[in-house]
């Protein structure tokens, strides 16, 4: 037996390392005789293991599935509440933002706020994941932020953020995790989650990542109409020597023009 | 002072000796019949892992039989073959769920393409879906063929498990005994040894057709 046909024997086996699966996982990606020589095993192992299923077997696993659907989780397959309070809530300040605007501003600054916020959007960086450049150097966390991405990607932030929430506080991806958190509460329009998330972030997250949170938070202050918010944010950047500031300025300068 | 560092060197060493036990004895205690403690594993494991097997596979359904799929090869290696655990066993489940799901999509895309194909191009189509579904036809007969070869070659011992458990039904715990087994472990055992001879036949047999 050949070394590949022994590591698929020990994958099954549940033996590998983190590592050598992180490993195993790449080259089942990226490499077709393995890919193949794996889906042939597989396919063996299933006509053996769907031979050997007795009736004992077939209880065990009604057992457990009977189990699994008294657990928490069987709520995920209860249809999703489009009202939950975090929606409600982002939609109130929503209604309360845009409802305040007209007697906050004339008509012509409300225009230009919403040029200025046009502009504010298209400038935001073109945010990267780290986590795929370079040589990847996979490990399950990785892995699990690939499909992150995927899902990010794909716009759909709902699942992105199931993901996204596995990564805890020491991971080495913790600090891009917060920030693609952050961007899905911010293309889900939920203001309520992103102001809450990113208020108060711990010494866990890098301070680049907490100087592009904040360009993002002005975007969202000016979003909610709150000008004051944004101008100071906004300044913050534009003191700092980061890559943000020329743009931070430039937003800075036309916030002032319309406020004039 | 020195004897103080001892005790604390026994207690510490005593206390990681501790904690791989830990899930070592869940499934301990499931290979000797007593399932509570798996049984609550399993939930735990479900609750962690639901949100990223639904974000990846959809409905909930769906990943919960996936989950099941994994749990059931767990079972397998962890409990009845009572291999070592791996660091993080949700983590390694999840792969496993992954990349069954990922095969099962594979199988049904092909499927798909097949049935696409028929629905754009006729004429063309049906030569191709036909050459595709004649070889997915083939290859279930080979594995079916490698099959009965493979229960053919297995054992007296292993045919007489096949026999009486799987085909008319009975329970091991009522079989170890009567065939001749030190203990319910052991006839398990021989279970699984005999299904990874089968499998192992049937790989190696099906790559050597392939050649």
């Amino acid at each position: 037996m050949n070394q590949d046909s022994q590591l698929i024997q020990r994958y099954y086996r549940f033996e590998l390392s983190e590592e050598e699966l992180a490993a195993f996982q790449k080259r089942l990606a990226t490499d077709t005789e393995f890919s193949t020589l794996v889906a042939q095993y597989h396919q063996s192992q299933k006509t053996a293991h769907d031979f050997y299923q007795s009736a004992e077997d077939t209880d065990r696993q009604k057992r457990w599935e009977k189990s699994l659907e008294n657990s928490p989780s069987h709520s995920l397959e209860q249809p999703k509440n489009i009202f939950s309070w975090q929606r409600i809530a982002a939609s109130i300040l929503f209604l309360i933002g845009v409802g305040m605007l007209p007697f906050l501003l004339s008509d012509h600054e409300t225009h230009n706020l919403q040029d200025l916020l046009a502009e504010a959007k298209a400038l935001q960086p073109q945010e990267e994941w780290s986590t795929l450049r370079g040589a990847p150097s996979d490990n399950l966390e990785q892995a699990l932020m690939a499909d992150a991405h995927a899902l990010y990607q794909s716009e759909d932030y709902s699942a992105a953020l199931q993901l996204l929430n596995k990564v805890n506080d020491t991971s080495a991806y913790y600090s891009e995790a917060i920030l693609f958190t952050a961007l899905c509460h911010f293309h889900q329009n939920d203001h309520t989650a992103f102001l809450s998330l990113t208020e108060n972030l711990d010494a866990n997250v890098s301070p680049v990542i907490e100087k592009r949170l904040l360009w993002y938070r002005g975007i969202v202050y000016l979003e909610l109409g709150e000008t004051e918010k944004a101008r100071a944010i906004f300044k913050q950047l534009t003191d700092q020597d980061i890559s943000m500031g020329s743009k931070g300025h430039q937003l800075l300068q036309r916030l002032k023009a319309i406020e004039k | 002072m020195s004897g103080n560092r001892a005790l604390l060197f026994i207690f510490q060493t005593l206390l990681n000796l501790k904690r791989p036990a830990t899930l070592t004895s869940i499934f301990q205690d499931a290979s000797r019949g007593n399932e509570a403690a798996f049984n609550a594993f399993l939930k735990t494991t479900w609750e962690e892992l639901a949100p990223p097997l639904t974000a990846l596979v959809g409905p909930p359904k769906e990943a919960r039989e996936l989950f099941l799929y994994g749990i059931s090869i767990l079972w397998e290696q962890l409990v009845v073959h009572q291999r070592m655990a791996p660091q993080n066993p949700s983590a390694y489940l999840f792969v496993v769920c992954k990349n069954e799901w990922l095969s099962r999509k594979k199988q049904a895309t092909q499927g798909q393409l097949v049935y696409d194909s028929v629905q754009f191009d006729h004429q063309t189509s049906d030569l191709l879906s036909s050459e595709e579904l004649h070889s997915k036809e083939a290859q279930q007969q080979e594995m079916e063929a490698l099959l009965k070869e493979g229960i053919a070659q297995c054992s007296d011992k292993c045919k007489q498990i096949i026999e009486l458990h799987l085909v008319q039904g009975r329970k091991l715990k009522s079989l170890w005994k009567e065939l001749g087994y030190e203990s319910y472990q052991a006839i398990v055992q021989a279970k699984y040894n005999c299904k990874k001879r089968l499998s192992n036949y049937i790989f190696t047999n099906s790559r050597k057709r392939k050649r």
